[in-house]
């Protein structure tokens, strides 16, 4: 049976809401609190449990300066993402709609917590026993503020079971990425020497090349194992820690003849990258991009590019075959592995990158 | 004051509990060590202080870290960097230069927030693969504003290396080639950032310093074509002994190096200026740093401090001009520290902060890594050889306080052998054709602070003074180590 407390007050105010019991409901017989880590899109809790039937109120409290709701999902984790990949088609309607979409796997559903506030919603667990997921499906949020709430007889038994289960992640010295990106230089498995890798927030990271200047690939989930390198006399590759996918790298922006020299970057903000080409100057940053793949809701990359003192066309090269590319400017060649700008579209343009597998 | 008071308490009581240690060191000497947050990983690559009580210092981890000499605490300054193992500050912008393995970076805080924001590649001329040999030196500066750095050879053996991928340039069958380029030379990066390859023949060269008339030296550690750990003077378009690195001069570019014999490379390179004996002083040299205190650190000033990685000890080195090149002395000082002495500076007061490391090669005193502070309590003069210079008929062993008359004057007190070490494609070389030696005479200078030995003496030759330990000041103090080695590459003419 599928319980809907979506309440579309249409006067959507921030955090003034105030979901009451719907009529019938009674009084609550769960109480929940679950919380956000700051700047991490993460839920405070990442499992939780309740018995059969119960009649839960959940308050969803917003730690974080950026928007966040909560979606109970029946069925698997790729269930969830089908539901994050539909909240992103709401378009137009998102916000009327809390980036809550009409899907029949959904048991409940909060409205959107504005940062520093807090929204409750009432619902009545299934009585099927089994683990259901729930997520924020604020875009790019998906992938890593995600939980699964169970729903046991003996809840407590439930959650340690949750809990120990939980993915750790392996390695001998990690770094993690928390809610700054992390930036870190080092020798990396089949990787170039002059590596730079990029922790971001949500999940995604990159590795860039400074010696061809350009990102060589992507990888989703945590960032990077340095223990090979750092323990005893090191000197052994660091790891990434998470799923590796591929880019379609062909080197830095081509403009003209000259080879690009690596300049540095800067660490205000997420990291802008440094390099120039001849006479042109590029700065690029690389950040957290979501976007679909068929229905399922995928991580990728977003390049924005700032050329300055370019003469003539600028090209950014690619090979298109593992990834769905999209540029804001430019123009395309016939079988979409070149784009060309002139210099004032080359000015400021981005370009997002998401794996098709 | 109440942190400072705070700071001195914990200093003292540091020191206090590690009173038996070091087990060597001069009368008026006295060694800190400093507690390091448990949070802090702190592999010292550099060090430099930024204003008087700032000290910078940069790590293996990749970190920059701003220590208050004053308060204890600790900032980070700047992070993600690949193996930093070097730093130098300019003092006019408040620059920070860092040498990481792929390149020399400037470090700026453009939002004055205390911690670096800009990471701008000064310059990456040289080669790098993954090998983990490719470790990169430096950064000094000349008073024309260049930047100097030393090149670490790859290893290239693959029974060491674990793959054949980096077996380039190894000759005559040594361990240590060249996998990519310029490694085992030493650059200059000129105010316009442009990068020049400097000198060549470089196997380990750990340290690097320059010193006020913009000479530079570099330390080298044991190892193929390195007989001894050793001194080396930079000069440009110098081969100091590893044959890898022809691989990259213009002369010499796809030639067989395997072809040039042992002898013709022995012919074609520039003696260390001071060989440091391997086993009994230093095994892993690390950055020569010159006492400019005028005398705040006690009576060494002008010479050289250089720390050990592996014996965790500190050492003196007097070089002087002979026949127009540099050779001279080198001497223990203070042994052994709490781990391995790679790095080191002197503070604004004339103390000399000690850099450390085990970096997993493992040191004496078996810490992972640490700093230490070595004080002259400013007035105590210990009795110690000051250096030792050649002269036209042998030595002159200079004293820091007058030697006691009699024992000084009798040639039995004095033990000398004379040896020499093969250079050679090998792993380090014994000593060989050594001759045990008395001086033919002995005189002292009115002051007895000199004692003028007459010895024959053979070029290219290294010396080794055992002193007696009769051999006392007028009070009858001991000298606190008496072992020193002269390289007499060359005699006065």
């Amino acid at each position: 049976m599928r319980l809907k407390f979506f309440l579309l007050t249409g006067l959507f105010t921030a955090g003034m809401v105030v979901a009451n019991p719907p009529a019938g409901f009674g009084a609550p017989d769960t109480e929940i609190i679950l919380g956000t880590k700051h700047g991490q899109m993460r839920f405070d809790q990442e499992a939780l449990a309740v018995q059969p039937g119960a009649k839960v109120k959940l308050t969803l409290k917003n730690t974080c300066e950026m928007l966040h709701n909560w979606v109970l999902v029946k069925g698997d984790a790729t269930v969830r993402d089908r539901v994050s990949g539909k909240a992103l088609q709401l378009g137009a309607q998102s916000m009327v709609k809390h980036f809550v979409p009409d899907h029949p796997a959904i048991i409940a559903s909060s409205q959107i917590a504005m940062p520093g506030k807090s929204v409750e919603v009432y619902f009545k667990a299934p009585m099927a026993e089994g683990d259901y997921p729930y997520v924020c499906t604020l875009p790019g949020h998906a992938f890593t503020m995600v939980g699964v709430l169970a729903v046991s007889k003996n809840p407590k038994q439930a959650l340690a079971r949750l809990n120990k289960n939980r993915p750790r992640v392996k390695a001998q010295l990690p770094l993690l990425v928390t809610n700054k990106p992390l930036l870190q230089r080092a020798f990396v498995q089949n990787s170039p020497a002059r590596s730079i890798c990029v922790g971001l927030p949500g999940g995604v990271n990159y590795l860039f090349d400074a010696e061809t200047c350009a990102v060589a690939y992507g990888w989703t989930g945590d960032f990077l194992d340095v223990g090979p390198d750092r323990k005893g006399r090191g000197g052994r590759h660091c790891k990434i820690l998470g799923k590796r996918f591929e880019v379609g790298s062909q080197g830095a922006l081509k403009i003209g003849n000259a080879a690009p020299v690596f300049r540095g970057y800067s660490r205000l903000g997420i990291p802008e990258i440094h390099y120039s080409v001849g006479e042109a100057t590029v700065r690029q940053t690389v950040s957290f991009h979501a976007g679909l793949v068929g229905d399922i809701l995928k991580r990728g990359l977003q390049y924005t590019f700032k050329v300055t003192d370019a003469k003539g066309t600028v090209t950014f090269n690619l090979n298109p075959a593992n990834v769905l590319v999209e540029a804001s400017a430019g123009k395309w060649n016939s079988d979409k592995t070149a784009l060309s700008l002139n210099a004032k579209e080359a000015s400021e343009f981005t370009v997002t990158l998401l794996p098709k597998k | 004051m109440k942190p400072i008071q705070f700071i001195l308490a914990t200093l003292v009581l540091a020191s206090g509990v590690s009173a038996a240690r070091p087990m060597i060191k001069p009368a008026g000497y006295q060694v800190d060590t400093i507690n390091i947050p448990k949070e802090i990983t702190l592999g010292v690559g550099g060090m430099a202080f930024l204003d008087k009580t700032t000290m910078l210092i940069c790590t293996r981890e990749g970190e920059v870290w701003k220590f208050n000499t004053g308060n204890g605490k600790w900032n980070l300054y700047a992070d993600g960097l690949h193996e930093s193992l070097g730093l130098w500050i300019d003092h006019k912008k408040n620059d920070v230069y860092v040498m990481q393995r792929p390149e020399l970076t400037r470090l700026v805080d453009t939002n004055k927030d205390g911690k670096a924001d800009l990471y701008e590649t000064v310059n990456a001329g040289w080669g790098l693969t993954d090998n983990y040999h490719e470790y990169s030196f430096g950064p000094v500066r000349d008073s024309k504003g260049n930047f100097y750095g030393t090149l670490n050879t790859s290893l290239s053996w693959p029974g060491w290396a674990g793959s054949d991928k980096w077996d380039k340039a190894r000759v005559h069958d040594s361990k240590m080639g060249r996998a990519a380029k310029y490694r085992g030379w030493s650059f200059q990066v000129t105010p316009q950032g442009k990068f020049v390859p400097f000198s060549m023949g470089m196997r380990s060269p750990a340290g690097i310093v320059i010193n006020q008339a913009d000479e530079i030296f570099y330390t080298d550690n044991q190892g193929d074509w390195n007989e001894t750990s050793s001194l080396h003077h930079v000069v440009k378009g110098r081969f100091h002994g590893h044959p890898s690195s022809y691989f990259d001069h213009p002369k010499f570019i796809g030639k067989d190096l395997n072809k040039i014999s042992i002898e013709d490379y022995r012919k074609m390179r520039a003696r260390p200026a001071v060989f440091i004996p391997h086993g009994e002083l230093a095994n892993s040299p690390g950055e020569p740093v010159y006492d400019y205190t005028g005398g705040k650190f006690g009576p060494f000033a002008g010479q050289m401090i250089l720390g050990d990685q592996t014996r965790s000890n500190l050492m003196r080195i007097h070089v002087e001009k002979v026949a127009g090149e540099y050779q001279g002395m080198v001497v223990n000082f203070i042994s052994p520290m709490q781990t391995g002495c790679i790095r080191g500076v002197f503070g604004p007061d004339g103390s000399f902060w000690v850099g450390q490391t085990g970096r997993g090669w493992g040191s004496v005193g078996g810490k992972q890594f640490g700093l230490e502070r070595v004080r002259w309590d400013g007035s105590t003069r210990p009795m110690a050889i000051h250096h030792i210079s050649l002269t036209k008929t042998g030595f002159d062993v200079h004293f820091t306080l007058p030697v006691d008359a009699e024992a000084g004057l009798n040639v039995a007190n004095y033990d000398i052998l004379e040896y020499e070490y093969q250079y050679r494609p090998q792993y380090g070389s014994p000593k060989s054709k050594q001759k045990k030696m008395k001086p033919t005479a002995v005189k002292l200078s009115k002051d007895r602070r000199i004692a003028h030995l007459s010895l024959p003496l053979v070029a290219e030759k290294v010396y080794q003074f055992n002193l007696n330990g009769n051999l006392r000041s007028y009070a009858g103090a001991e000298i606190a180590n008496r072992v020193a080695w002269y390289t007499a590459n060359r005699l006065h003419k």
